[in-house]
């Protein structure tokens, strides 16, 4: 491994900002700077005492290497000092101490569309935008088609961009960026633009992008897109350096850190209506009202988080007030940890319609959710044939699971200790059989 | 080993030692936000470009108006007009340019805080801008000469040059201006002002020959002064004030440096302060 060179070197990185908490004693204004030296010293004294200056370090001695070809993410929430780190490697602001060394080419990525002038056409801008972003004239003209071409606003093109819908603006934005060919690349996070389909075209573009030997510096907040992307992960809290290595330690460290900062957000096993405050959309319906739910295992105990091979119970508590003209189905949603929906169920017959109590069931059976986190939308629903239906209530992530994976739980592992993807691992049925030597020749 | 001439090395104080080669590496872009500037300036317009035309020779004939008819100074031979045009070409070359590379940085704060370039680039794009526009003009100028049929010496060809001058003082104090303005925004009101005053204080609308000898040390502090006699030597063969020349080249000299100076020790900072 020590064989790669070092593409980026960072040695005690620091960058402090002097925040004011009063902010009127910062000369910002020429009468300020001019006049503050005749100002009487007991005022000064006064005032300097009211207003504290006071040194915030964005970033402190951050070190680390990366060499060549390496595809790094930088995560960390908010405020986390990402960008300022990024501001620094790519030249915009300068560190208070430390020192960064930077072999190769540079580009830097921190908006997609930068410069974009509104009145200057769809063809201007991929002139000016790439010009800004380092490229040569020839270069763009050289990758111009392209560019259009990518972007899917051809027939727009010579359209003064102010004209363009918003998705047309961002897809013509990150097309110029996507045809950059630094040997260091980095990105914040400027992937998540347009429609499903654009995205999807990106990412792709990007993983092309950093397949080519490139090193890349990647700032995401989705865990998906870093994984799928990245080797390597660093990870930042006010401004220090948490973790460095690899994607999966540093991920599940942040993971950890939301989690415990504020108070276990993502586990819940319970929901009471009336104490819960969820997004809900149908209020005050006279048939039907949700009274609680949870989720539990096998012994009715209400638990948050399961083992993948335990079965998952969700059981919903409900009032019939008042018979309704059409049937009521009661359903569940069940999305990931990033809200996408991998599964609605709904029960075979639909609910009794007499006024009372009513507790309805539903079991997810093992292995059929992977290892991950998973948010439950409660919803009952009257349908009138065709696409005309009525949510009687609707509660958005109602309940919050987790399913966990410990060891060999699942012998279809056969001994791979890594990451299985996808939202669902079911247990399809497979079946080996011999082929014949002489049924193979006919 | 091919990447070991791209060594770069980021610390603080350090300003790259490669910063030539850097506005030489981005002189696409210069010229790219000069386009920018020129093509945004005429969208929606409906005579567009003869904008450029139309406000030399407007204000050309209000001052002609003003000080050749009704104060009614005198221009000895020569028509009033070439007089104030010969005068209103600098002049415009280094208001314009000073007035909008002061504001450029500010402007265009979304480039500086997300694309890394010698910032110096962006307030010098600005002064190209006027550099066309006072190219323009030239022509102007030419189509009135053609119409009084006066013929210039050899002296115009030193045009060009002179040009060059008022783009360098124009450059220097827009450079120091521009730094100034990220700092303190008061600058976007005292620059407009000066300029507008400067109009006046300069030998715009009249001839510097009005200029008592007791005034003209204090006179031709303003660099403007002598460019202007240096443009009317060259463009229509009066006689400058050599003190003049001297002292507008010491000035232009001066603002150059200062500017230049004062633009690079702020650099670094202007990201953070925009």
């Amino acid at each position: 491994m020590k064989s790669k060179p070092l593409s980026i070197e960072v040695d005690d990185l620091s960058k402090s900002y002097v925040i004011t908490h009063n902010a009127r004693r910062q000369p910002r204004t020429l009468r300020e700077l001019l006049t503050s030296p005749f100002k009487r010293p007991v005022i000064e004294a006064e005032m300097a005492e009211e207003s504290k200056k006071e040194t915030f370090w964005a970033l402190k001695d951050v070190s680390f290497n990366i060499g060549e070809g390496e595809r790094i993410a930088i995560i960390g929430g908010n405020g986390a000092g990402k960008s300022t780190l990024l501001k620094i490697l790519s030249r915009i602001t300068e560190p208070t101490k430390g020192k960064v060394t930077i072999r190769g080419r540079v580009s830097s990525l921190l908006e997609v569309g930068t410069g974009f002038h509104p009145e200057l056409t769809g063809r201007e801008n991929i002139f000016l935008n790439g010009s800004i972003l380092g490229m040569r004239r020839s270069e763009v003209a050289a990758k111009f088609d392209q560019i259009v071409d990518f972007s899917g606003v051809e027939k727009f093109i010579d359209t003064p961009v102010k004209h363009y819908s918003s998705g047309m603006y961002v897809r013509l934005a990150f097309s110029v960026s996507a045809w950059l060919d630094p040997d260091i690349l980095i990105v914040d996070e400027v992937l998540s633009v347009g429609d499903q389909a654009f995205q999807r075209k990106c990412a792709e573009r990007m993983k092309e992008l950093t397949g080519a030997g490139r090193t890349v510096l990647f700032v995401s907040h989705s865990m998906a897109a870093v994984k799928s992307m990245c080797e390597k992960a660093l990870y930042l809290q006010h401004g220090e350096v948490r973790s460095f290595g690899s994607v999966e330690e540093a991920a599940s460290k942040y993971l950890q850190s939301i989690d415990s900062s504020s108070g276990d957000v993502w586990h819940k096993g319970k929901f009471d209506p009336l104490v819960d405050h969820v997004t809900q959309y149908g209020f005050d319906d006279s048939f039907v009202q949700c009274i609680s739910a949870y989720a539990c295992d096998e012994h009715n105990t209400v638990r948050s988080s399961f083992s993948i091979g335990e079965r998952v119970r969700l059981v919903l508590k409900y009032r019939i007030s008042q018979e309704s003209p059409s049937n009521i189905v009661p359903n569940f949603h069940v999305s990931d940890e990033f809200g996408s929906p991998v599964f609605v169920s709904y029960p075979e017959e639909f609910s009794p319609n007499e006024i009372g109590l009513y507790t309805v069931q539903c079991n997810i059976y093992p292995f059929l959710l992977n290892a991950g986190k998973y948010s439950v939308m409660l919803v009952m629903s009257s349908f009138y044939g065709g696409l005309e239906y009525r949510h009687h209530f609707s509660y958005e992530a109602a309940l919050r699971i987790e399913i966990t994976e410990e060891g060999s739980v699942d012998k279809r592992r056969h001994g791979w200790a890594g990451i299985i993807p996808g939202a669902v691992r079911p247990r399809l049925e497979w079946h080996y059989s011999q082929e014949l030597a002489s049924e193979t020749e006919t | 080993m091919s990447l070991d001439k791209n060594i770069l090395v980021i610390e603080n104080g350090v300003s790259s030692k490669a910063y030539w080669g850097d506005i030489w590496r981005h002189r696409e872009l210069l010229l790219f936000l000069a386009w920018r500037d020129i093509l945004v300036r005429y969208k929606q317009t409906v005579i567009g470009v003869s904008w450029v035309l139309f406000r030399p020779l407007l204000t050309m004939a209000v001052l002609t108006v003003v000080f050749g008819r009704i104060a009614n100074l005198s221009s000895g031979d020569i028509p009033y007009s070439l007089v104030v045009l010969t005068g209103l070409l600098p002049w415009f070359f280094f208001s314009n340019g000073t007035s909008e590379s002061s504001n450029s940085l500010v402007t265009n704060a979304n480039l500086l805080s997300k694309v890394y370039f010698p910032r110096m680039i962006v307030p010098a794009s600005t002064i190209l801008v006027s550099a066309v526009d006072f190219v323009v003009s030239i022509f102007v100028l030419i189509l009135l000469m053609m119409w009084y049929g006066i013929l210039p010496t050899w002296h115009v060809l030193l045009l060009p040059v002179l040009g060059v001058w008022v783009g360098l003082l124009a450059l220097g104090t827009g450079l120091l201006f521009s730094a100034l303005t990220v700092s303190y925004r008061d600058f976007r009101h005292i620059v407009p002002f000066m300029l507008m005053l400067g109009i006046y204080t300069s030998p715009v609308g009249y001839s510097t020959s009005l200029i008592p000898e007791k005034w003209a040390p204090l006179y031709y502090l303003n660099p403007i002064a002598g460019i202007v006699d240096a443009f009317r030597w060259a463009i229509l063969g009066q006689v400058p004030s050599s003190y003049g020349i001297i002292s507008a080249l010491i000035i232009t000299t001066a603002a150059l440096v200062v500017g230049f100076s004062y633009f690079r020790s702020a650099e670094s900072r202007f990201a953070d302060e925009i």
